[in-house]
């Protein structure tokens, strides 16, 4: 039977090697793929994951019994895309502003209207994805990475971001209206 | 419009993970774990051989204290006249006790101890160093 991350974390800290071997099969493609998306660029994702998990071995004393660890894992993953991309300097302290930046468009009452057909057919390719979220800004780029491709809860995504839920909601409405402008301008 | 960019976000489909990969990430954290086993293999392996050198002064300062203080002499009434001593064991333990080399004891024991301990940990560092174990 499969165990879980936190008996793995355990085993590895009570001196069986191969437990960290085992966690870091099972999740370096989600934090690899969370690079991915966020940054857009493959070797720049490369770098992040290993940090990552790296960060994670020198780090895992640390991790706390019953603590969630995926929302853990991607706290480090997340942290170390942004220290890696301002250190690269693709990133601006400023692109992190706090609640009520001039980043964001006002809060809209949520267009209940589908996307046409002929933007949902020229997406198959994954192209638009890419792009649409290479649009948003840092901050909204990573709740939608998590919330979509994670399926992480609000709450996990808050704890991740340490911000609070009620901000991180809004986040997510103002990145979907911004989506929206955004793919409809560009048709 | 929710459902709708869930469609257009799950065409960015994940990026498989090459072999190469998982082995740069081991191979990283193997090698940080052999520079770790380094520095410590240094530092303890250092206090055991200060440890072994120490304890040659520390046993003839003990034995010197030993017999200077009134300790042999109590005890070696145990092996020359037994029946005085069971007859007045307690005074005699008594005795024992207060003429006793504490420094000299208490010195003794605590280089014992740094050498068991620079020992183990030197030998578990070694084995890192000298017989690294690779992830499969």
């Amino acid at each position: 039977m499969e165990k879980d991350d936190a008996n793995l974390i355990n085993d590895y800290i009570g001196g069986e090697e191969k437990a960290f071997e085992v966690l870091t099969r099972r999740h370096l493609k989600a934090v690899y793929n969370f690079a991915y998306r966020f940054t857009g660029k493959k070797e720049e994702s490369e770098d992040i994951a290993q940090e990552t998990f790296f960060k994670v071995w020198k780090n895992l004393k640390k991790y706390r019994q019953g603590e969630n660890f995926k929302t853990w894992l991607f706290g480090i993953a997340r942290n170390t895309a942004i220290d890696y991309l301002r250190k690269k300097k693709s990133l601006n302290f400023s692109d992190f502003k706090n609640e009520g930046g001039e980043n964001y468009f006002e809060e809209n009452i949520r267009d209940p209207e589908p996307l046409p057909d002929e933007i949902l057919k020229k997406s198959e390719d994954g192209e638009l994805a890419k792009k649409l979220l290479a649009e948003l800004s840092p901050e909204d780029r990573e709740v939608i990475i998590f919330h979509h491709y994670h399926s992480l809860t609000f709450q996990e995504i808050a704890d991740i971001v340490q911000k609070p839920l009620n901000t991180l909601k809004s986040r997510y409405r103002r990145a979907m209206i911004k989506l929206r402008e955004i793919v409809m301008h560009q048709n | 419009m929710e459902d709708d960019f869930k469609k257009i976000f799950l065409n960015f489909k994940d990026q498989d993970i090459p072999e190469f990969f998982y082995r740069a990430i081991f191979s990283r954290i193997q090698a940080r774990k052999i520079l770790l086993a380094k520095i410590r293999l240094a530092v303890f392996g250092s206090s055991l051989l200060f440890s072994l050198i120490a304890i040659v002064p520390v046993l003839k300062y003990l034995s010197a204290e030993f017999y200077e203080s009134g300790f042999y002499s109590y005890l070696s009434l145990i092996f020359s006249d037994s029946s005085v001593v069971f007859q007045n064991w307690k005074e005699i333990i008594l005795s024992l006790a207060e003429s006793a080399p504490i420094l000299g004891i208490a010195i003794f024991l605590a280089v014992i101890f740094i050498l068991l301990s620079s020992l183990k940990v030197s030998t578990e560092n070694a084995k890192t160093v000298f017989f690294q174990t690779n992830f499969a």
